[in-house]
């Protein structure tokens, strides 16, 4: 069992998890240290460095405070919404392009590089712009957290398409498998590790947009929050927000990553 | 490993009522196979048309076990796939139970590959299901029979493990209880064997032959190996010449059921070496353009 080799071989099992779990452990134990002791020391102030007692107290008001909860659940719906598009629109045009491509190879490296070429510009500049054309709502903030994840959502999920098997094809035509079931059986088993790959970093880029969105073209949430805490030299609170969503960031990552895990535990 | 792959019980089926079979594809309907004129080319990338195989015929009683042989590149495979509908002839036609094939008929012809193609995510069990999940049959029934094709493979207890938990002749095994889960009319097989270790190879083929006799159902077996072809076989097609068509059909009338002991009878020997000699004279003929990459096979019957 041990000497399995999975396809997925970054996938850590056994005593290399364990050393990865302890490095975590102990970075964040000494990142908290080497804060303390600098705010012991004088080489910063209270307000370029705040203690870690007032940090602790303002991530305790960010999560107790009706206000400040309310940007945490706006910010929330937006990432739900922006996250669950882009996964699910994502898979479904990348897997009609993979689809589609292997008979017009042209037409998928067409739309791919222009893809490519999307996702690679910083859509941060453009932001003003949209706010002009599109307006500054709820779906506005969805709509520009989720463009970089559907990107790469559709980019990966095509790329998986592309790539399940002649094998699987044959014999999904010879027991006369409809586009549907092909969809569920044999589509979505055999791109599901590297889709949630891809799950990963697209929550990064989803919840990177949201914040910028929010930042910028909002009166509430999250980023809002980090935003006016910033303005206002309100350094706990602008510390404590940071945490909140690297946090919450953090353990979307530790999840996805779990799933991937457990899922090349049976998938090899 | 191959320890663990060998036995197959002898014990009788599973009671029909347990396995909730219909019944409806085995016993009584026709598996008889009538092929005629059959030409099939392939285009490449530039366009350029190769004829593969150019008036092929032969017909095939129901409940008969044949064997196919040839060089390699002669078309086996193609013809296999011609006759499970998956690919589509220039010309010609090809008649199951009377009933013309032009499309995957999954309740009537079902395909066992020489890569056992098992999809890794699924159980033994699931694997085994799936053309009855893809037909629509519920939950409980394909379970019972997926179950009690496993049972008939030798396979009871693995039905939860996954495939990468099972040895080559294990998964085969799994993949030839998926082409008799619908209880085709017939079976066909594209070096289902091939894969395997020597000393596997024969007897996965006894034991295939055990359970034919059982089943009764029409099977067309690929095969680079002669001994294979003539132990197994009715009757020996020989797929020879470029495009290549039915050069020799021999009827096997070795008396069943057979075991490995008859690979070593002189009668064998003979069979065996005139179906060789009838090879190697295409071999020369289209000189080089063959090549008999299994060459070694001729030669294992005579250890
Ligand atoms: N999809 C395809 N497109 C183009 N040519 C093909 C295709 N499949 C097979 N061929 C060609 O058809 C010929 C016969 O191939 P086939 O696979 O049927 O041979 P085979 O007898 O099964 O060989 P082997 O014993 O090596 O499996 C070969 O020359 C091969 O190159
Ligand atoms: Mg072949």
């Amino acid at each position: 069992m041990t000497t399995t080799k999975s396809a997925y071989t970054h996938i850590q099992t056994g005593p290399t998890r364990k050393y990865t779990v302890m490095f975590q452990i102990v970075a964040v134990i000494v990142v908290i240290a080497a804060w303390y002791l600098l705010t012991i020391s004088n080489l910063v102030t209270s307000d370029q460095v705040p203690g870690l007692g007032s940090t602790f107290s303002s991530i305790v008001q960010i999560l107790s405070r009706p206000n400040t909860l309310h940007d945490l659940a706006v910010s929330s719906y937006e990432l739900v919404a922006a996250f669950a598009i882009a996964t699910i629109a994502g898979i479904g045009f990348g897997f009609l392009l993979g689809e589609y491509g292997r008979r017009r190879a042209g037409v998928r490296r067409v739309i791919e590089a222009g893809l490519g070429t999307a996702l690679a510009t910083p859509k941060f500049i453009f932001l003003p712009v949209l706010v002009l054309l599109i307006g500054a709502g709820y779906w506005e903030k969805v709509v520009y957290g989720l463009s970089d994840g559907i990107i790469i959502m559709t980019l990966s999920a095509s790329a998986a398409a592309y790539t399940v098997g002649e094998n699987e094809r044959v014999l999904a035509r010879s027991y006369k498998m409809s586009r549907f079931q092909f969809f569920w059986k044999i589509f979505v088993p055999s791109a599901l590790l590297p889709v949630i790959e891809a799950l990963r970093i697209s929550m990064v880029l989803v919840i990177s947009g949201v914040m910028l969105a929010e930042m910028y073209i909002s009166n509430a949430g999250m980023g809002f929050l980090i935003f006016k805490a910033g303005t206002e030299y309100n350094v706990p609170l602008l510390v404590g927000a940071v945490i909140v969503v690297a946090a919450l960031a953090v353990a979307l990552n530790s999840l996805f990553q779990f799933f991937e895990r457990s899922l090349g535990n049976w998938h090899s | 490993m191959t320890q663990a792959t060998n036995s197959l019980p002898t014990s009788a089926l599973p009671q029909s009522g347990a396995s909730g079979k219909s019944g409806s594809g085995l016993q009584g309907s026709d598996g008889s196979v009538e092929v005629s004129g059959l030409t099939v080319s392939y285009t490449d990338s530039k366009k350029r048309k190769h004829t593969v195989l150019e008036d092929v015929s032969f017909s095939v009683p129901s409940g008969t076990f044949a064997t196919v042989i040839g060089p390699s590149g002669s078309g086996k495979s193609t013809l296999l796939k011609i006759l499970g509908g998956l690919y589509g002839a220039e010309s010609g036609q090809v008649f199951i139970g009377g009933r013309q094939i032009t499309q995957p008929n999954p309740d009537l012809v079902t395909i066992v590959f020489q890569d056992s193609c098992l999809l890794p995510w699924r159980t033994v069990l699931r694997n085994v299901a799936l053309p009855l999940e893809t037909a629509g049959v519920g939950r409980q029934e394909r379970e019972d029979r997926a179950k009690a094709v496993l049972e008939l493979v030798g396979l009871g207890d693995c039905m939860s493990r996954f495939p990468r938990e099972l040895s080559g002749g294990m998964k085969q095994r799994v993949a030839i209880a998926r082409g008799l889960v619908v209880e085709p009319s017939v079976l066909l097989m594209d070096e289902p064997f091939a894969a395997l270790d020597e000393q596997t190879r024969y007897e996965m083929g006894e034991e295939l032959l055990r359970l034919w006799d059982r089943l009764k159902s029409t099977v067309i077996f690929v095969t680079h190996n002669l001994s294979e072809a003539v132990f197994l076989a009715d009757k020996v097609m020989v797929l020879e010449g470029r495009p290549a068509s039915v050069g020799q059909t021999v009827d096997v009338v070795f008396s069943r059921p057979r075991d490995l002991g008859l690979m070593v009878t002189p009668e064998f020997h003979m069979l065996r070496d005139q179906l060789y000699t009838s090879l190697k004279r295409d071999r020369i003929r289209s000189s080089g353009t063959y090549s008999w990459s299994h060459q070694g096979n001729s030669e294992e019957g005579t250890q």
